[in-house]
């Protein structure tokens, strides 16, 4: 499976966390080595200097908030951050590639997951050669992968010689349930090789010795044998799925669970989570709702349809109605492009019991015969509950499926969100308007994570009888917020609440009277085809195959941080670039130390896809080094510290290349960034949909809304305090026709492409008058000053300045002849410099 | 695998062809020799799919583009009309693209390898 682009994002996150806390260890462990007297008890705390100095270079989403600090048993510090994505957003497969990016191939990870549902779920998905879950984990391990549950047998080789995961539940870990709890901390023959022998009693001293928080056997010096000590002294990564539900609640309980978790001894811990708290995660990787909308991931908008005491038979018949609709809009789709979507209605109910239809609470078998009534074959509906369960192991996808109707109370499991679920239909009275905010997320998948084309088809609906449409609006608002997509509501127009009866309208913002009935266009990073026409530049098709992998060789030779399979310390968990592995038990570990071509493939293959290509780099790296009388067990040593400069030299190689491509392209015409009379331009919308607060007001300058946006109001709402003060500072800029503010990944916004994969999104459009009917353009991409020579900054810097040359470069455009534009990076400083010189720039071009 | 990605020791077109089909369709024709049957790599049809291979016994063509998928390649096999399975090194686009031409992409020799 193919990462999008925000999980990439994410992982490059991960990655320069992981070395900031591989750099931040590196000196604190120099400083005991060479000067231990200066070592101050805040030096210790290495996870906070490494997310500090993250803090400072922007690389968190909120460098203001505190870090949250935590210690283990031993009071080590435990480095733990948080991947906030929302629901759908695939955070499991996050979690599965950051095992492999974090260079973890061999030892234990604990998997920890909030609910038998998710258990599983996640079970199946990992025990599943197939899954995409599964395929990263065994590429992580070079097919080393063995999949534990907390009675599965293991021992101390096993841990040497393959990735394990253990998958086990939040309950397992709590004192609070007695029975899970006791398993894990009874005294086990299956984990002896972890422990000295029975009757070595130094050896059990030795080990309490070092290791004061091992739970003791009763009252002698020796320690249990039990699963716990054994993680305990392992120090898992652990991973923490739905976090929230671990420790996102305030009060005892969640303090619980928090200390059961550090007292573990991990020595990291990565947190999952849609609506992670502040106060408790670290939040190193922030996506939002948007993410997964310009992904295609999610069908918005959602259409909520309600109204206060109707029948819920008149609300079922208008749910069907549109759920005929949609099968209507599915069938060309089938039969033009293969492509099989049979929209499916979730119909909550009051009651589901068999003896519980009483007239009065609206039943299952109330529904079920009313919808048979209307016409739908009952082979069609399918009744979930305790009781009664016709869903069983169907598969809802598939052709043979013929369910379009399910009818549940609350049977359907925690993270049911079938993709062809389009409608949600609430008829139960009292808990409708909570319901809502618990179910929206479970008709929100876009089938095949692709939009249809089909505006009725890339929507979900929502029906409600017994509530205000207000309310129901503000219900799924909140239910969007539970499922970590607030921002969509703020930035767009993603609910449209209307009633049952009569249609509400929407707030649109059309252009600026002068504007409103004129073509505007924006130049869009073109390639031209193989047949000759012009599209849409895209990294893999028109970049990648010019790239020579061929003439990439070895990285040079560094000193790489050996990292023993035995080596014991304190402090130092963490090499430069991966995870050291320790054992304390009294068996030599017998590792397979010889050279695995395969495994470093597979390491890189997230640069390199080519894993024939990847061996041969790898296999001449691996020569070098035995050239340099490096024997296999000292390369199996630095094998973490390898892959790491492998991969950045690879992608670094790769880089240089599609730059060069890039700008050859620009050279030779086949890559443009003009204003074309064809129809490849962008084409500005005639309106916005905005969503506005009752308490928001528009963007005001000295008491009066600004001037020159493109639409007629803007909000201030919408903007940060930087973004505030330029769109201020563009307002002025008396010789402007009119600004525009990209709403950063808004489907249909306004975007450039560099000789990377990843889209830039530019903050800032504007349009100069010109003296001639040829109006000047200005792009900025908006920075602040502390992301000046960050890696990411000087690529937007590039790549802006190679379009702006090729802008126009002497071809028929729109406008009859070339205008001229700038593309500019502008960091907020006082004035706006950039800005300023961007301006003169333009002015002098029409002089 | 090492043997496999180094060129040290490459399974014969047929040998690997079925190893595949195996896996991906569970079809099993010991009698039959699979090879390619175009220059696209065509090795074995069904009912519902087309199934290609771009494979060679040569480790410096499967190292070279000619080893990848490209696009010119992939909207032939698209205009046969037909679902298509696609075995090869590298592939030139995105998944998604594929998906819009009707091509599932299966990495060579990881494909055999994870579900071996």
């Amino acid at each position: 499976m193919e990462l999008k682009e925000y999980q990439t994002r994410a992982l490059d996150a991960l990655t320069r966390w992981r070395e900031q806390l591989a750099a931040s260890e590196k000196r604190l462990s120099q400083l005991i080595t060479r000067s231990p007297e200066l070592v101050e008890p805040g030096d210790y705390n290495h996870p906070l200097r490494a997310w500090q100095k993250l803090a400072d270079n922007g690389d968190v989403p909120f460098p203001n908030r505190p870090y949250v600090e935590r210690t283990d048993a031993m009071k080590r510090p435990i480095p733990h951050i948080c991947f906030r994505v929302p629901t759908g957003g695939g955070k499991t497969l996050l979690a599965t590639v950051a095992i492999e990016r974090l260079n973890i191939s061999r030892g234990l990870v604990l998997w920890m997951v909030p609910s038998n549902a998710i258990f599983a779920q996640t079970k199946a998905a990992l025990k599943n050669l197939e899954h995409p879950y599964r395929q990263a984990l065994e590429r992580a391990s070079g097919g080393n992968f063995r999949f534990l549950e907390k009675n599965t047998p293991f021992d101390e080789p096993m841990l040497a010689d393959s990735l394990c995961v253990m998958l086990i539940s939040l309950q397992s870990a709590n004192r609070k349930n007695n029975k899970e709890f006791l398993k894990i901390h009874q005294s086990s023959g299956a984990y002896m090789s972890f422990f000295p022998d029975i009757d070595d009693k130094d050896g059990h001293t030795k080990l309490r010795g070092e290791n004061p928080d091992l739970e003791p056997h009763g009252a002698d010096e020796r320690i249990t044998h039990s699963l716990h000590n054994v993680i305990k002294l392992k120090r898992p990564l652990i991973i923490l799925d739905e976090a929230h539900k671990a420790y996102g609640q305030q009060g005892n309980d969640s303090d619980e669970y928090r200390d059961t978790i550090s007292n573990m001894n991990p020595r990291m811990i990565i947190e999952l989570s849609a609506t992670p708290k502040m106060t408790r995660s670290n939040i190193l990787v922030d996506v939002p709702g948007s993410d997964l909308k310009t992904e295609e991931m999610i069908k918005l908008p959602i259409e909520v349809r309600s109204e206060e005491n109707v029948d819920w038979r008149n609300t079922l018949d208008k749910a069907r109605a549109k759920l005929d609709e949609l099968h209507g809009a599915a069938k060309p789709l089938d039969h033009n492009e293969r492509r099989y979507i049979r929209p499916i209605a979730v119909v909550r109910v009051e009651r589901t019991g068999k003896d519980q239809q009483d007239g009065e609470h609206v039943h299952a078998y109330d529904v079920r015969d009313h919808l048979i009534k209307s016409g739908v074959p009952e082979c069609g509906i399918a009744i979930k509950s305790a009781q009664e369960d016709n869903l069983g192991q169907e598969d809802l996808l598939s052709r043979n499926s013929e369910i379009t109707w399910i009818i549940t109370k609350d049977a359907l499991k925690e993270g049911w969100d079938c993709p062809f679920a389009y409608v949600l239909v609430l008829l139960d009275r009292t808990t409708a308007p909570t319901a809502i905010t618990q179910m929206v997320g479970r008709v929100m998948r876009q089938p095949d994570a692709r939009l249809t084309g089909q505006e009725s088809l890339d929507r979900s609906y929502v029906y409600c009888g017994y509530t205000d449409v207000d309310l129901a609006v503000k219900r799924v608002k909140t239910g969007l917020e539970l499922e970590g997509m607030g921002d969509l509501h703020q930035n767009g127009s993603v609910v449209l609440g209307s009633s049952l009866s009569s249609p509400v309208k929407t707030l649109t913002v059309q252009r600026r009277q002068q504007f409103r009935h004129v073509e505007i266009f924006l130049p869009k990073v073109r390639h031209r085809s193989f047949d000759g026409g012009w599209e849409e530049l895209d990294y893999r098709r028109h970049i990648l195959p010019e790239i020579d992998l061929g003439i990439i060789g070895a990285p040079e030779p560094q000193s790489a941080h050996a990292n023993q399979p035995r080596e014991e310390t304190s402090i130092v968990d963490l090499d430069a670039t991966g995870i050291t592995e320790k054992s304390y038990g009294n068996q030599p570990l017998d590792v397979d130390e010889s050279v695995n071509i395969a495994w470093y493939a597979r390491h890189i293959s997230d640069v390199l896809p080519n894993p024939f290509q990847a061996a041969r780099i790898v296999q001449d790296t691996i020569k070098r080094m035995r050239n340099a009388k490096q024997n296999d067990s000292e390369i199996y040593a630095q094998r973490n510290p390898l892959v790491v400069q492998l991969r950045s030299h690879v992608k670094a190689e790769l880089d240089k290349q599609a730059e060069q491509i890039f700008l050859k392209k620009i050279e030779s015409g086949d890559i443009q960034c003009n204003l074309e009379t064809t129809d490849h331009n962008y084409r500005m919308r005639p309106s916005l949909k905005v969503p506005v607060p009752e308490d928001a007001t528009q963007l005001q300058h000295h008491g009066e809304p600004v001037q020159l946006p493109l639409f007629e109001k803007t909000y201030a709402h919408q903007y940060n305090n930087d973004e505030r003060s330029f769109a201020l500072y563009l307002d002025q800029a008396k010789a402007l026709q009119w600004w525009h503010r990209v709403a950063v990944r808004q489907d249909g916004e306004y975007f450039l492409r560099g000789w990377r994969q990843d889209r830039i999104w530019p903050d800032f459009v504007a349009v100069m008058n010109a003296k001639s009917d040829k109006p000047g353009l200005l792009i900025f991409e908006t920075k602040g000053t502390h992301l000046e020579g960050h890696e990411d900054t000087d690529y937007k810097k590039r790549v802006l300045k190679a379009l702006q040359d090729s802008y126009n470069a002497g071809t028929m455009t729109v406008h009859n002849g070339p205008a001229k534009g700038i593309f500019r990076l502008v960091f907020f400083r006082e004035g706006f410099p950039d800005a300023e010189t961007a301006f003169r720039e333009l002015q002098a071009a029409y002089a | 695998m090492d043997k496999v990605l180094t060129g040290e020791s490459l399974p014969t077109f047929n040998d690997l062809a079925a190893a595949l089909l195996w896996t991906a369709a569970v079809v099993r024709d010991e009698h039959r020799e699979l090879a390619p049957q175009n220059d696209d790599g065509l090795f074995y049809q069904t009912e519902d799919a087309d199934y290609y291979m771009l494979y060679k016994p040569d480790i410096e063509w499967l190292q070279s583009k000619k080893a990848n998928l490209h696009e010119e390649r992939a909207k032939r096999i698209h205009d046969t009309g037909k679902k298509a399975v696609v075995f090869a090194a590298d592939k030139y686009m995105s998944q998604r693209f594929l998906t819009d031409l009707d091509i599932s992409f299966c990495q060579l020799p990881y494909e055999l390898f994870i579900k071996a």
